[in-house]
């Protein structure tokens, strides 16, 4: 076997509480090199079109690469699949950081494999090799916070780590998300949800197996190199580690791509109240970083007073400050941060919940939701307390909380104004506006989980000008550009690492720290292509659940509705310009893979 | 005539106030709007935003929403009402 990795999965099958180990296939292992690309394959190979998200037959990967847990600097990551997310009804994929991913290597595996469901409330306990089905009935019901602290206590080993589910996976909400370490979020796509079918809890791992490095003193020069890279670049060792990711309020708002009011407009007059500057003067109370990382642009922050009190927690992120703030009209810092906190302990993706709310807001505003349904919640943009309330009535689903439960997406539809949610497959769409910033539209419409913005982060080039800078206005070259981004990522969420090292590291980066980790010499390209092979056989399953070209598409509002105000007046999204481009450099044809493009990717 | 200046992330640690109003010339660029920044914010401003007569790489200035690669560079004219948002190197997320 390779090095970096361990070389087994585990097998669990809920239906019978039968755990297996298999080995890590190493063809495989060479062909998607881990993480998202493994987790893929093992669904790939097992794949029905037919099943319900929420039924037993889904399954759910939880996966390391071969860099997780290793020196490669920000190492801390895991990814997780799911066959069928319940809320976008296509291949779930999500992303987390904390220690749950060197833990799962520590604790004996690459990968977890979750077959079935569990008649009663359970968690799997990996420690040192050792994997056991233990019953959850005590923890069922729990927030993620309860749920870790009891755990913990439980199997006797206050450093594991814990990944689970709250109230908002256990009650099926859509967007229901995995936490880890109280404070990280496998957030989007509702895997939470899947978890909570299958009465899984949680899953709690730690161990002290030894990650095997190929060529150690490689490896050591290597990281040193690349250390120096993380610390010199402005990005990963001042602008982040000081102000987090909320640094980007400003800056984006100034672009005019800051979304307010369920991506109405994009200016915020008062974005500089939930800004990463204001934050840092304010509630900001320390910093964190996950597993292994010398970025540490994780926030930590406190409400002492108010209505909107809250005890220290981490966040929020640049994500959340607009999907509960400008989104929704709101300006206070002090709401955003509850219902972060909230989300948090509820279990549920921030951009969803946040952008479904903004949704059910424009519906109440245009009259498309009767006020008899809201019972008594004046679900107002701009109404901080209505929003934060918006919160837990979705996780327990009360009262509109049981539609706002349903994703933008439906709620839209059930309320007869589709064209009101701003999602794309279904997936909320996050805080960067496709009409004033091209290429980040072409990456919406195009990324196979849905709205996503870290598949394909086109913010970087067009508006952070890294690795170098591009017209955020023309839509020249972006289809390029986009997949390149798109095949990178799909290489760092195989790798498993931290995608916020790219602003410092390239693929030539890349490809030494992973020879000298695998003992495997690529070329660039050679990396390249199997990112290429990882989104293109997660487009190959989507295309079995009939999404195609129809499907990579933007709301209405930015095709057709110019920018009524802010810096960015004026301007719409040109993705029908940018589109077929996109598919003449993926050798695809309608969204789909050409028979020629799966052959050359090994996928026929 | 006048423009508003707006100063982000570690460009405020050393302005310490978010932004500025500034009374301008109608011939006046951002080339001499930086000259008057300097001279109001001292030589930790200079350090921070220029190298010689060019901007510090990775530095940017835009101008209501446009960044000034794309308008005509340090010699873009300023007109009455413009916003100019000065960004030092930052993020993403």
């Amino acid at each position: 076997m390779m090095g970096g990795y361990i070389g087994k999965i585990l097998s669990v099958d809920l239906s019978s509480g039968k755990l297996s180990e298999t080995s890590l296939d190493e063809n495989i292992a060479r062909k998607f090199l881990g993480g998202k690309g493994l987790g893929l394959k093992l669904i790939h190979d097992d794949f029905k079109p037919d099943i319900d998200p929420l039924g037993p037959d889904n399954i759910i990967v939880f996966a390391t690469g071969p860099a997780t847990g290793t020196t490669f600097p920000t190492s801390g990551r895991y990814h997780v699949i799911t066959m069928r997310s319940p809320l976008t009804g296509l291949i779930g994929s999500a992303n987390s950081g904390g220690k749950f991913g060197p833990y799962l290597k520590f604790a004996g595996y690459d990968a977890v494999v979750i077959k079935g469901a569990s008649d009663t409330p359970v968690y799997l306990s990996i420690i040192n090799g050792k994997a056991k089905l233990m019953d959850a009935t005590d923890v069922w019901g729990m927030t993620t916070f309860s749920t870790t602290d009891k755990i913990l206590e439980e199997i006797g080993e206050q450093k594991a780590s814990v990944a689970c589910i709250g109230p908002a996976g256990e009650n099926l909400v859509s967007m229901a998300c995995i936490i880890n370490e109280k404070y990280r979020a496998a957030g989007r796509c509702g895997i939470g949800a899947v978890m909570g079918s299958k009465n899984l809890k949680a899953i709690a791992v730690y161990g002290s197996e030894k990650v095997p490095i190929a060529r150690p003193d490689e490896m050591k020069e290597r990281t040193k190199v690349a250390m120096g890279k993380v610390k010199e670049n402005p990005v990963t060792s001042q602008g982040l580690p000081t102000y987090g990711t909320a640094v980007l309020v400003n800056i984006i708002n100034e672009h005019g791509a800051y979304p307010a009011r369920n991506f109405q407009t994009g200016y915020f007059p008062e974005a500089d109240k939930q800004s990463g500057e204001t934050l840092a003067k304010t509630y900001l109370t320390g910093r964190k970083g996950c597993w292994g990382c010398s970025i540490s642009c994780g926030r930590v922050s406190a409400v002492p007073n108010g209505p909107f009190s809250v005890s220290e927690g981490e966040g929020p992120e640049y994500e959340t400050i607009f999907a509960f703030g400008s989104d929704c009209g709101v300006a206070d810092l002090e709401a955003i941060i509850k219902a972060n906190h909230l989300s948090n302990e509820l279990g549920l993706d921030t951009i969803s919940m946040g952008s479904t709310i903004a949704c059910a807001m424009e519906l109440v505003e245009k009259e498309n939701i009767p006020e008899s349904k809201l019972y008594g919640l004046d679900l107002k943009f701009g109404n901080a307390g209505a929003m934060v309330e918006a919160v837990w009535r979705t996780a327990y689903r009360v009262g509109i909380g049981a539609d706002l439960a349903l994703g933008s997406k439906k709620l839209a539809e059930k309320y007869g104004a589709p064209d009101l949610s701003m999602s794309v497959k279904g997936l909320e769409l996050p805080a960067y506006d496709p009409r004033s910033i091209q290429g980040i539209g072409l990456n919406f419409a195009t990324a196979n989980r849905g709205g996503c913005h870290v598949s394909g982060y086109m913010i970087s080039p067009e508006i952070l000008g890294l690795p170098q800078k591009l017209d955020p206005y023309v839509t020249k070259d972006k289809a390029q550009w986009t997949k390149t981004f798109q095949d990178f990522t799909s290489v760092v969420n195989s790798s498993v690492v931290c995608l916020f090292n790219t602003f410092a590291l390239g693929v030539s980066d890349y490809v030494g720290l992973l020879s000298s980790i695998t003992g495997r010499d690529l070329s660039d390209n050679e990396l390249l292509t199997i990112g290429e092979r990882v989104t293109n056989i997660e487009r190959l399953m989507n295309n079995q659940y009939g999404s195609d070209e129809e499907q990579d598409a933007l709301p209405r509002r930015f095709l057709k509705e110019p920018m009524p105000d802010g810096p960015a007046k004026g301007q719409i999204s040109h993705l029908s310009e940018m589109l077929p481009e996109y598919y003449a450099v993926r050798g695809w044809e309608n969204g789909r893979p050409t028979k020629d493009k799966l052959e050359e990717l090994g996928l026929l | 005539m006048r423009v508003h200046v707006k100063f982000l992330a570690t460009i405020r640690g050393i302005t310490v106030e978010p932004s500025t109003e500034l009374l301008c010339n109608p011939r006046d660029t951002v080339r001499t709007l930086m000259r008057e920044l300097v001279k109001k914010y001292g030589q930790k401003f200079e350090q921070v935003t220029l190298e010689g007569t060019n901007l510090k790489p990775g530095i940017k200035i835009i101008i209501n929403g446009r960044d000034i690669d794309y308008l005509n560079g340090l010699d873009t004219q300023l007109k009455d009402g413009d916003v100019i948002v000065i960004i030092p190197p930052i993020a993403g997320g």
